[in-house]
């Protein structure tokens, strides 16, 4: 899950919107509970069923998130924690030691090349 | 999720979940807040200990809050009062370490009265909450980007483990009339890793193994490794049987990344052995260098608070994936300060030169709303 978390944030191209979604999303919502009212008649399936409103399935989410237990760590508890011996999944954090690749600004031998050009 | 304001400017919340962001943010902002539906569906329903316990703190740094609670607890009316401070104990439930109370503290010290000198009681370490350890060395570097002192300390006296606690820290913080803005853009690189390997009410040797097996992972990255064993006696090792791991990492230009990780609780779940929490603290903690930034991963909260509370100027920094912590944070943030931020993703120009670098970094940008801290007094 914790994977599927940090795809999905390095995906989605708008972090802007994944955090302050919401709020566009509730001021969206005066405007649209006039459209409501208008297709109330329409949302009523053969008379009989009603489609579930988005308000009421948005309820429903809301519910499911409501009394989480808070924890700032990035993943409380110990799920899941990743093997980083493995060699694909070293590969990712060579080059974050001193000892791995350096940037070519930040290279010295590098920047000594700089030098006698 | 989002709140909605009701008359008096008091923000009104559901649920228990982001309670203690809400709570501090309140007490910042000076905006009340009242939530409803505390676990009203669950068998034990209202507020739990840890809670009441949490708001039992806030007042005791806070002068003249009013608190109201309905009789089964899932209705909760806070009207933060004026931050002061100063020198006082506390004993934390043992539901959530101390380090649940003491992220709290770190948010509001800087801007007391009183400079704080608290001395907090109960688990030092847990699986759940950020350990003592991991605020002393990952949250206060951050900190002291913010205010540039070096009184800011937590110092731990005793360690305390599940279940029963025993613990005991110090807490000093100074206070500050404004925040300086930051502009950190690089994390540097993992220049070298330390340590702390605790065994309480154990075999001794038990530190040793951990030790070993933690080195085992860490040394296949990088030659410097140094690991301490923190041997205690008496009290000073608290009233459980336990042991952890604690380690940090620290780049080339002072950004630290910490990880831990403790013991089953002995009578409750299966029993975890020396060096399966060595290898496993090795890896959360590579686990955080993956994810990079200029703060750990943890400490990101306290630097979006500071960014947004500084002085009138842009702030940047560059973070690693946000946590979902820090996103509910930032929404509590527009909605008691209205501030912003603006987050996008850092392109990095060579595409070869960033293999093995880690996550995909984000970089935060906001213009401070100068929250000055009328409590202190100007001399």
């Amino acid at each position: 899950a914790q994977d599927a978390f940090v795809n999905r944030q390095s995906r989605t191209k708008n972090v802007m919107k994944l955090v302050y979604g919401i709020f566009e999303s509730k001021q969206n919502q005066s405007s649209e509970s006039n459209d409501n009212e208008v297709n109330d008649e329409e949302s009523e399936i053969g008379g009989l069923f009603r489609v579930v409103s988005h308000e009421q399935q948005k309820q429903k989410m809301n519910k499911d998130s409501m009394n989480l237990t808070e924890s700032s760590l990035f993943e409380p508890w110990n799920i899941n924690i990743r093997n980083w011996l493995d060699p694909e999944n070293k590969m990712l954090v060579e080059n974050c030691f001193v000892t791995g690749k350096w940037r070519d600004s930040e290279d010295a031998s590098e920047l000594l090349k700089l030098d006698d050009a | 999720m989002s709140g909605t304001v009701i008359g008096n400017n008091t923000l009104l919340y559901k649920g228990s979940s982001c309670m203690r962001q809400r709570l501090i943010l309140s007490v910042l902002s000076g905006k009340p807040i009242k939530i409803i539906d505390i676990r009203s569906y669950h068998d034990v329903p209202g507020l739990q200990d840890f809670e009441i316990n949490l708001i039992r703190l806030l007042d005791k740094v806070t002068n003249g809050t009013v608190i109201e609670l309905n009789e089964t607890g899932t209705e909760l009316y806070f009207q933060p009062g004026l931050l002061h401070g100063g020198a006082f104990e506390h004993d934390c439930s043992l539901q959530r370490g101390i380090g649940y109370y003491l992220e709290v503290l770190v948010m509001l010290g800087p801007f007391c009265k009183v400079p704080l000198n608290v001395i907090l009681r109960g688990v030092t370490s847990n699986s759940i909450d950020p350990s003592v350890d991991h605020v002393m060395t990952a949250f206060l570097p951050t900190v002291k980007k913010f205010i540039v002192d070096d009184d800011v300390s937590v110092k731990v006296l005793k360690r305390g483990m599940l279940p029963l606690g025993g613990g005991e820290i110090v807490f000093r913080c100074p206070v500050r009339r404004h925040l300086r803005p930051i502009q950190l853009l690089d994390g540097g690189m993992v220049k070298r890793i330390r340590g702390i390997a605790y065994a309480l009410r154990v075999s001794p040797a038990i530190a040793n193994r951990m030790v070993d097996s933690a080195k085992g992972v860490l040394l296949k990255f990088i030659p410097d490794v140094y690991i301490n064993t923190d041997q205690r006696k008496g009290n000073q090792s608290g009233k459980s049987p336990g042991f952890g791991l604690h380690l940090v990492a620290e780049t080339t230009v002072g950004v630290f990344y910490a990880a831990e990780q403790v013991s089953n609780v002995a009578s409750e779940d299966e029993k975890s052995t020396p060096e399966d929490v060595g290898t496993a603290a090795a890896n959360k903690l590579l686990q955080q260098i993956y994810l990079g930034g200029c703060v750990d991963s943890a400490a990101q909260s306290v630097a979006a608070l500071f960014m947004a509370l500084s002085q009138k100027d842009v702030s940047q920094l560059v973070v690693g994936p946000l946590s979902e912590y820090t996103i509910t944070f930032l929404q509590h943030l527009r909605e008691f300060f209205g501030v912003t931020f603006k987050l996008e993703h850092l392109i990095v120009d060579d595409d070869e030169d960033d293999v093995g670098r880690g996550s995909d970094k984000i970089q935060m940008t906001c213009v401070g709303i100068q929250y000055s801290n009328l409590n202190k007094r100007v001399t």
